[in-house]
């Protein structure tokens, strides 16, 4: 059974329609994230799971309860739902030590309290903040804060956690290191956890499925490498990664092969792809990483095109480059070796297995 | 080399200094004086034993203490369900609420006092009246001549300041700290008293003590309320022994005086102490909507809230006065007996005509005067190193101390034994100064506001550019803090038109300004001419808001900087 079902769920701000009929589940010990841009839902859809906002229509499960269900004029308020909540500002309450913060929810359901002094403590051990516990919440640095928000949300035991974009207080570093810790303290737990983000990168490390939110509605779910390779529109595949897209007319199909030709430089193409129905002009992805540069001496062969060098950008560990064929730029990712001088023509190889149509199945 | 803009400054200070101690130091020196301001005498304890060692002195500071205390509850009680109401929950019409409520605390203590006198009065006060005519001529229960009457009125007024002071607190607060709350399983009751209340509680004790403060220094509920049936506090009783007794009782005035100072000054003190330990930071949430809380059957219960107190606070008073100065007989209901002729008779008295045009100049006079002295002190105290500007800043802060009766006493000895200052005394002069003394402290503020907000570079951009340090203040300063100058002199006329308490020792023959002749009126028994000018003088303040915020469009304001001055506002009439 999924801990929490949503189902066509809406909601209106005024006349802006900010969730616009979202379906999903999430299952037993998993973490979920909503991805999105700003103002794609995925911070009002949290908020509705947990009550905070009321939805206008559809139907909101906790554990095969519904909660909320205005067809039905059911709607429980957040504190008779189940739920943890970590807030994007932690909302650690200034006048509280981290134990009385913790101890919060605990109190509210008016535990005797040894066992409040023995869960809390629990918690705190399992967070590292044992020695922190009769520290004012306010004398904490933002990693502190973060994780006793962390023990907060995970002192009753709840169904859901629900976390509001948690990293995005922090400051770059702490945050790369903090996407694993969360991983680590997730599966520890096993608590079923769904996730906003807007950070892609956070999503990938973090999650066992993505949901990707766009102007209100579910976009795509799928397990991040299913997002990542194939991405089922144009806005997943430009919004995850970076993402050299052209469009193409299909030649011909032949026993798992498409060979297309590229509109904007002419060129034709080959590639590994399930025949599909359609015929008219598709959609082609191909990731900076999977495309060679060659000296230009390998032309002419298959799915190599002549491209000229226009930018290039040193980043450490790899160099960018944007190359132009006719109408069309390809973004390319080199090793940090490979020096390419600008207005040089060089040689660009396409493996026939790069190349992804978009919106065209798994 | 000693430069213009030291020799400038120190001026200022020397001008400070001889406006705001002289009454300060007389006070105290009077205090231990044996004589009246002015004639012989020798330093003695004899005031301070006369006045401690009689009983009615204690009860006189029972009841100060009792009755602003009570009232700051009541006051705060009322303010903090209204603030929590418009800022946290989805109580009906909250953006009309959030406009009308502060709107109390502008209509003066004066003309809400006497209103009330009419409306709730033994006699033929048309509350009782109406519950006589329902429940029979026995029942008429309320007496506004008492202890009950006098904290009712004044927390009225208050009411609305303790809302304008917390309402920043309670708007301020993150909702995802309240949210975590919920989402930890508490209801909005819960959250309320374990969260929201903790949080705003710095916010709520500075308002609560400088609530109470402005209720030990009130003056005009004790004297129209208290002083007819025998309830004295300290302002009532310390222009009761100047007036009352002849010769005066100056020593027994001046002792209680430094009495009132010395408390409110510990008052101030403990505030600060409070406020600079204890201020926790908010974190700004995501700027989501804050009205979390979702009273569903109590929307309409929590609305009435809010319509008693504006019914109690405005309608009714505005209501009242409004009709009697219409009534040929204060107290008898009828359309047809309506009638124009308290108009006629108001302006056809002399001392109406020299009364307003006193309050007229005065308020002028002062603005122009206190802003421009504010200004200088505020620039000198935050843009300059000179050497004396933290002594200006304490002194610009001293009459803060002073409710303004004892600022008038203390006026009286300053300006009757210093030779060559009695000229002023009974002329505009004196109440000039003492107006422009009364605003002085929340002027340096509403400009210093406004004067930090101006980006230095903007200043050292026209020095650069080969501006003097003068020219620089008068054509580059002075026109940035525009918005702070015009909110400034406001204050300056707010205080002057309505306040009684400063020109009710101070004034002389020739020199009554409106609420001067409105006691005098209401003292020969002629209700409908005071109603006639309360009347005015409410529309004088309605003149003056609208006059504020005309000059405030017209000069484009710097957007932010009006904020901050508001809130300066907020506590501008202090006791008046």
């Amino acid at each position: 059974m999924a801990v929490v079902t949503v189902h066509n769920l809406r909601k209106a701000f005024g006349r802006v329609q900010a969730v616009n009929g979202v379906s999903f589940e999430v299952e037993e010990g998993e973490l979920v994230t909503l991805l999105g841009e700003s103002g794609c839902g995925k911070t009002t859809t949290l908020r509705l799971i947990a009550g905070l906002e009321e939805n206008d229509e559809g139907e909101i499960i906790l554990r095969g309860e519904v909660v909320s269900d205005p067809a039905r004029s059911k709607f429980f308020p957040p504190e008779k739902r189940k739920i943890g909540m970590v807030f994007q500002s932690y909302a650690i309450w200034p006048h509280m030590t981290v134990f009385e913060n913790v101890a919060f929810p605990l109190r509210i359901r008016r535990l005797p309290s040894a066992e409040i002094r023995k869960r809390v403590g629990e918690v705190l051990a399992m967070l590292g903040l044992k020695d922190l516990a009769s520290r004012l919440a306010t004398r904490l640095s933002g990693g502190q804060q973060q994780r006793v928000a962390i023990a907060r949300a995970l002192a009753c035991d709840p169904a859901i956690l629900l976390m509001d974009e948690p990293l995005s207080n922090l400051d770059a570093k702490l945050r790369e290191r903090m996407r694993f810790e969360l991983r680590e303290l997730q599966r520890r737990f096993g608590i079923a956890t769904l996730y906003v983000t807007h950070d892609q990168a956070e999503a990938m490390v973090l999650s066992d499925r993505i949901i990707v939110m766009k102007d209100g509605h579910v976009e795509q779910v799928g397990t991040p490498q299913e997002i990542y390779e194939c991405p089922q529109s144009q806005f997943v595949s430009d919004f995850i990664g970076m993402a050299n897209l052209m469009t193409g007319e299909v030649i011909e199909w032949e026993e798992g092969l498409c060979r297309l030709l590229i509109s904007g430089n002419s060129r034709e193409l080959i590639m590994y792809a399930k025949k599909g129905s359609n015929s008219g002009p598709v959609l082609v992805l191909i990731r900076p990483e999977n495309v060679e540069v060659n000296e230009a001496e390998e032309l002419p062969s298959e799915n190599t095109w002549p491209a000229l060098v226009e930018v290039g950008a040193y980043f450490g560990d790899h160099r960018e480059y944007i190359l132009r064929d006719g109408n069309i730029s390809i973004r390319v990712k080199t090793g940090p070796r490979v020096i390419l001088k600008r207005g040089e023509v060089v040689a660009v190889h396409i493996p026939r297995e790069s190349p992804v149509l978009v919106g065209h199945g798994f | 080399m000693i430069r213009l803009r030291t020799v400038a400054s120190t001026g200022l200070l020397v001008l400070v200094v001889l406006l705001v101690l002289p009454p300060f130091l007389m006070l105290l020196v009077g205090s231990f004086w044996g004589g009246a301001p002015g004639a012989p005498g020798q330093i003695s304890l004899r005031s301070y034993i006369q006045a401690y060692t009689s009983p009615h002195t204690y009860q006189v500071l029972l009841n100060s203490i009792l009755i602003s205390f009570s009232k700051t509850c009541l006051a705060v009680v009322w303010g903090v369900v209204l603030a929590w109401l418009v800022t946290r929950t989805d109580v009906p019409f909250r953006r009309t609420m959030e406009v009308l409520i502060p709107v109390p605390f502008f209509i003066p203590a004066l003309f809400t006092t006497f209103a009330w006198i009419l409306l709730a009065n033994p006699h033929n006060g048309l509350v009782n009246q109406v519950l006589t005519r329902v429940f029979g001529p026995e029942f008429s229960p309320f007496n506004i001549y008492s202890y009950g009457g006098i904290i009712f009125v004044m927390a009225l007024g208050s009411t609305s300041f303790v809302y304008i002071l917390t309402f920043g607190a309670f708007r301020g607060l993150d909702p995802a700290l309240e949210e975590a709350a919920r989402a930890c399983g508490a209801g909005w009751d819960k959250t309320f008293v374990r969260i929201t209340l903790p949080l705003v509680a710095p916010a709520l004790l500075g308002a609560s003590i400088l609530s109470f403060i402005r209720g030990i220094e009130a003056f005009e509920g004790p004297v129209l309320l208290g002083t007819p049936v025998g309830i004295y506090v300290f302002t009532n009783e310390i222009y009761r022994a100047i007036t009352f007794y002849d010769p005066p009782q100056y020593g027994v005035a001046t002792a209680l005086g430094m009495t009132v100072i010395l408390i409110t000054f510990i008052l101030v003190f403990i505030q600060w102490c409070i406020l600079g330990e204890r201020q926790y930071f908010t974190i700004t949430g995501k700027g989501y909507n804050p009205h979390t809380i979702r009273l569903r059957g109590w929307r309409w219960p929590a609305f009435c809230v809010f319509a008693l107190y504006f019914l109690l606070a405005v309608v009714f008073p505005v209501g009242q006065l409004v009709a009697s100065s219409f009534q040929r007989t204060v107290g008898v209901y009828g359309l047809e007996l309506m009638t124009l002729d308290n108009y006629r008779r108001a302006f056809s008295e002399e001392i109406v005509l020299r009364a307003l045009q006193n309050t007229l100049i005065l308020a002028i006079a002062a603005s122009s005067l206190g802003v421009l002295l504010s200004a200088l002190i505020a620039y000198v105290t935050t843009r300059t190193q000179f050497w004396g500007r933290r002594l200006m800043e304490l002194i610009s802060w001293l009459p803060w101390t002073m409710p303004g009766i004892v600022l008038a006493v203390g006026m009286l000895w300053a300006y009757l034994s210093i030779p060559g200052l009695s000229v002023f005394y009974g002329t505009l002069g004196i109440l000039l100064i003492a107006f422009v003394m009364k605003g002085l402290p929340l002027g340096v503020r509403a400009l210093s506001g406004t004067i930090v907000q101006v980006d230095r570079e903007l200043e050292d951009c026209a020095r650069v550019h080969g501006a003097t340090w003068m020219q620089t203040f008068w054509s580059i300063m002075l026109y940035l803090i525009r918005p702070g100058m015009v909110a400034g002199g406001m204050l300056f006329a707010y205080i002057t038109v309505r306040d009684l308490s400063t020109p009710v020792l101070l004034y002389g023959y020739g020199t009554e300004v409106l609420s001067i002749a409105m006691l005098q009126f209401w003292a020969e028994s002629k209700p409908q001419i005071v109603s006639v000018l309360a009347v005015v003088m409410l529309l004088l303040l309605m003149i003056l808001s609208g006059a504020q915020r005309w000059l405030l469009i017209k000069g484009e304001p710097l957007e932010e900087s009006e904020a901050p001055v508001d809130k300066e506002v907020a506590g501008q009439l202090t006791g008046t």
